[in-house]
């Protein structure tokens, strides 16, 4: 079961490194894709990155396998990563502020594409339909962003899946980690379909 | 320099003075910090969701997830330590609303006020008096518990810092 889960989760990632190499026009490469199922409690220790600030960017996805999205990524990779969305078209962040909301939608838009790019694998394997919320974005620690989603998501089960890749875009020192967490309650169909 | 004691999502520790218990980035759930001045003992417990009925009830769930079995166990082990419970006062962080700006059903939002609302009612039913809080909001905290005067220490990366 489980090698059908990685099956599955490189899938995904794949089809997120093509989407993302589509439009920053540049090399991405996957450095990880890990699946485990965990307790939830244990998932901040698999994640293993900083506990410093990040951008961290929720999203939600509904109908018969729901889950959620979390995507972490470094402040100077969000910054650089909205400058090649806006082609150098973007305004400066206002003081205080580490985007601007121009930067931010884009940095948004991001996470609308990862996201979307994990759910069309997921609803064409699964045969259902599956739709997302716009993301919510924060940049704060990230246990404080891990322990928020985890919290949403340890409310359905003590145990979860979780499908953890790391993306790197290399000419620009780019990365981001992507976490997949189909909810615990609702995880039969998944099983269900890869028996 | 007081010994650091880290303490984990859905965890507790509780050691005796000098030594500072720490707990990072705290977002939706609730950091109690709980003392006795008098021996100085301190315990902190990483509260994730309100009450062990909600887990769907699995006898294997950890109990230190929850407000009413996570505060519990925090007492038990502080009067391990000599502390004495009608001395034994609280004060708490934590329950924000990290993704205040997701448009989810209002359960979601709601699990940081759930979080502090189930802490606040255990604390009360335990007889615990609650000196101090620093609720809500949409950020998140990092928080430390000094077991040499029960000082409860809230940092935060773009709200400051304070002392409660």
């Amino acid at each position: 079961m489980l090698h059908k889960l990685k099956k599955l989760g490189d899938e995904s990632a794949n089809m997120v490194i093509e989407s993302l190499a589509e439009m920053t026009a540049m090399d991405v490469i996957m450095e990880v894709s890990a699946v485990n199922m965990t307790e939830i409690e244990q998932i901040p220790a698999t994640v293993g990155i900083t506990d410093d600030a990040m951008i961290g960017l929720y999203v939600r996805f509904t109908g018969d396998l729901p889950g959620s999205v979390l995507i972490l990524i470094s402040i100077p990779s969000a910054q650089r990563l909205a400058d090649i969305m806006l082609a150098g078209m973007g305004d400066e962040p206002a003081e205080g502020e580490v985007l601007s909301e121009m930067q931010q939608s884009a940095v948004e838009e991001i996470g609308n594409i990862i996201t979307s790019s994990f759910i069309d694998i997921w609803a064409n394997t699964f045969e259902t339909g599956l739709t997302q919320t716009p993301p919510a974005f924060v940049c704060d620690f990230v246990p404080s962003i891990l322990d928020a989603a985890l919290a949403r998501a340890s409310d359905g089960g003590d145990f979860a899946v979780v499908f953890n890749s790391a993306i790197r875009i290399t000419d620009e020192d780019i990365d981001c980690h992507i976490l997949v967490l189909p909810d615990p309650d609702k995880m039969q169909i998944m099983f269900d379909n890869l028996e | 320099m007081p010994e650091i004691v880290k303490v984990a999502m859905a965890d507790l520790k509780v050691s005796r003075e000098p030594t500072v218990l720490i707990t990072i980035g705290l977002g939706s759930c609730i950091g109690v910090a709980l003392y006795d001045p008098v021996v100085k003992v301190g315990g902190l417990a990483h509260i994730m969701l309100p009450a062990s009925r909600h887990a769907g009830g699995s006898d294997g769930s950890n109990p230190m997830k929850y407000a009413d079995t996570g505060i519990e166990m925090t007492l038990a082990k502080m009067i391990e330590l000599d502390a004495v419970k009608r001395r034994i006062t609280a004060k708490i962080a934590g329950g924000a609303h990290m993704f205040s700006n997701m448009k989810e059903g209002a359960t979601f939002l709601k699990i940081g006020d759930n979080n502090a609302a189930a802490v606040k009612e255990k604390l009360a039913q335990e007889k615990i008096k609650l000196l101090a809080e620093d609720t809500g909001n949409d950020y998140g905290r990092t928080v430390e518990l000094h077991t040499k005067d029960g000082s409860y220490v809230i940092k935060t990366i773009a709200n400051g810092s304070k002392v409660i």
